[in-house]
């Protein structure tokens, strides 16, 4: 296993935070300047990549996860609603991006699968963390009506039309590249939100996903978040299943209390799931990839996340620890 | 066992931040205000305890322990010199101050013992820690013969005289007041520094400082840090001999590379000492008082040190939990 970091800013300093955290391995956002087309759309640009490699080389700091634009009409954004006129374009973009990544080394990309992640007021910050720390706060009744700029209507059924088109094109070309796909569940994991039916809310959808384009390189971004948020749902089991598959790429390492319809984020260790637990599971099955903090809460006098940062990687180097990883 | 932190001078916003780390027991210091006479002498003033206790109330943090003033010509410095026709008055200030503490509801009164304190740190940056973190270096042959102004000659016989003096008047007092001693061994540990002999620099040593005034109250600050940086010293059996005769009352859950004559502090997990192994003796022998990171080397862009200190206490919450105290 590895303790991870997203890479936030491309600074030294930032270099020098992570390496001294004893972080070596990375995830990087497809950002705007890093891809051919404005909008964070076309194909990421190797040389860019290339580039920061040698920016972290100093550093001992190593591209690990590559994660796919996500946001409204970025990279692959007409391929999640089915529009015929841009669909096989953007997923061409997408399996040339795996190659890419590929060819630099980069053994993990991710992607998402929604049009509606984050609506209205869905998740906004209040001081209802540990010693009044500012989470983000999830409540479906508040949101159930809202329609933001940008969703679209579109059934459960579609939209898994829709993936299984998509990971059907990209499964083969991420095998021939050697890299495996994470797909990240829904966060929030709701059955519809925003008139969209949400193909990965649950663990049968995590189940079904594998199971409909049976790849190895297909596989999940296990965020233990959006996982305990789902309702009635086993965490510990949910990652049994999944990595005695083989099935788990990538990992984000935090905690929530509560599961939809309402839930709040939380401290790692603050919230329903016990993550030396957690832990102890991922060692027993063999996860070797990265385990990061993700969202973290934002602390008093922390405008840069950096204490939140360190805080949550150092209660995962602690556990990674005692399992014997580290 | 408790989690914990060293405060001085705070604002809301530091109590906020300890809140949210899940820190509810810090070590209080004295500074001019605090002390019933100037340059940290004297007793120390009940209404300023009391006026920080009510600050920290709301936040639900508990003044756990108080550290006697330290430094040069502050509260019992003159104790230090043996017959000093300060040392008995000093002694009973020290001896009101612990009532003091007991009426406050504060458990733990820590001390220490020496007149070169923690000279020779040398000076300058020293990048050698993880990621290239600057961290304190202590170098012997580079500070051997150097000694500050105030400096003495005192041998062996003539240190244990004084701090016997000082143990036999102090403890009946303290035990009389429900506060327990926690006296912090000296840093560096060399046998000679500055013409003092180093009389807690050893396991012998302070094997001797518990045995020479054998009371309920006498017992150490297990500076981890100093521990580890004696030559030839065991640390988990050290730990397990004092805290199976309850003679720990206070913890700097700490890390060094490297012993005397030459070491630099470390993170939490980049020293000399397996932490989990620590705090698996720590849990066996019973240990019920606190643990505070102390020293922690300062992360890229920290300036406030928050996100340092928040490393190290969520490494140490980590484990209190996976040993079943969290």
């Amino acid at each position: 296993m590895k303790v991870g970091s997203r890479l936030n800013l491309f600074e030294d300093e930032e270099y020098h935070f992570i390496a001294q955290l004893g972080v070596h391995h990375l995830a990087l956002h497809g950002r705007e300047e890093l891809m051919t087309e404005p909008g964070e759309r076309g194909v990421v640009r190797a040389d860019e990549l290339r580039k920061l490699q040698e920016g972290l080389r100093p550093y001992q700091l190593e591209l690990y996860v590559f994660v796919l634009p996500q946001r409204h009409n970025t990279q692959y954004w007409h391929a999640r609603i089915g529009d015929p006129s841009l669909r096989d374009r953007e997923i061409e973009d997408v399996c040339e991006t795996v190659r890419i990544c590929g060819d630099l080394g980069i053994p993990v990309v991710e992607w998402t699968w929604y049009i509606t992640r984050v609506c209205g007021r869905a998740y906004p910050q209040y001081e209802t963390g540990r010693g009044g720390a500012l989470v983000s706060f999830f409540d479906y009744d508040l949101v159930r009506d809202e329609r933001p700029e940008g969703t679209i209507e579109m059934s459960a059924e579609q939209m898994w039309a829709n993936i299984i088109y998509f990971m059907e094109r990209v499964m083969p070309v991420a095998e021939q590249a050697g890299v495996r796909m994470a797909v990240h569940p829904n966060d929030p994991p709701t059955k519809e939100l925003g008139g969209e039916g949400r193909v990965l809310s649950s663990f049968d959808d995590m189940k079904r996903l594998v199971a409909e384009v049976d790849s190895p390189a297909n596989g999940f971004n296990i965020c233990q978040g959006t996982v305990a948020e789902m309702t009635d749902t086993d965490v510990l089991a949910v990652i049994r299943h999944f990595g005695e598959r083989d099935r788990i790429n990538h990992c984000h390492f935090r905690n929530v209390t509560g599961s939809v319809p309402r839930f709040q984020e939380s401290f790692i260790d603050d919230g329903d799931v016990d993550m030396y637990e957690a832990m102890k599971v991922y060692h027993e099955i063999g996860y070797q990839h990265m385990m990061m903090p993700d969202h973290v809460p934002t602390m008093a006098g922390d405008e840069s996340r950096r204490a939140a940062r360190a805080y949550a990687t150092g209660y995962i180097r602690a556990v990674m620890h005692v399992v014997g990883e580290l | 066992m408790k989690v914990g932190d060293q405060i001085g001078h705070v604002t809301e916003e530091d109590c906020q931040f300890l809140a949210q780390l899940g820190v509810h027991h810090v070590r209080i210091t004295s500074w001019d205000t605090t002390m019933s006479e100037p340059h940290a002498c004297g007793v120390l003033k009940a209404d300023e305890v009391k006026k920080l206790q009510k600050m920290l109330k709301p936040y639900q943090i508990e003044t756990y322990m108080f550290l006697l003033p330290q430094g040069r010509d502050t509260q019992y410095w003159h104790a230090r010199f043996g017959d000093h026709p300060l040392r008995d008055q000093e002694i009973d200030n020290v001896c009101e101050t612990l009532k003091v503490c007991g009426d406050c509801g504060i458990s733990v009164v820590e001390w220490t013992w020496s007149i070169p304190d923690v000279f020779g740190r040398i000076p300058g940056p020293n990048t050698a820690g993880r990621g290239g973190a600057q961290v304190s270096r202590f170098n012997y042959d580079l500070i051997k013969d150097k000694r500050p102004e105030y400096a003495v000659d005192m041998g062996p016989e003539e240190m244990w005289d004084n701090i016997i003096y000082f143990m036999e008047r102090i403890c009946p007092v303290a035990e009389q007041a429900g506060v327990l001693l926690a006296m912090h061994p000296h840093d560096p540990p060399t046998e000679w520094l500055a013409g003092e002999a180093r009389i807690l620099n050893s396991f012998e040593g302070m094997k001797r400082m518990i045995e020479e005034v054998d009371s309920p109250v006498n017992g150490f600050n297990i500076c981890q840090g100093t521990i580890a940086e004696q030559a030839g010293t065991d640390v988990l059996a050290l730990i397990r001999y004092f805290g199976e005769r309850d003679k720990i009352n206070m913890v700097h859950f700490r890390n060094v590379k490297g012993t005397v004559p030459v070491f630099d502090e470390s993170f939490i997990d980049d020293g000399n000492v397996d932490m989990y192994e620590a705090m698996k003796v720590y849990k066996e022998v019973g240990y019920r008082h606190v643990f505070v990171p102390d020293h922690c080397p300062r992360l890229a862009g920290d300036s406030t040190h928050r996100a340092s200190r928040a490393y190290a206490i969520a490494y140490i919450r980590a484990l209190l939990h996976v040993v079943g105290e969290l």
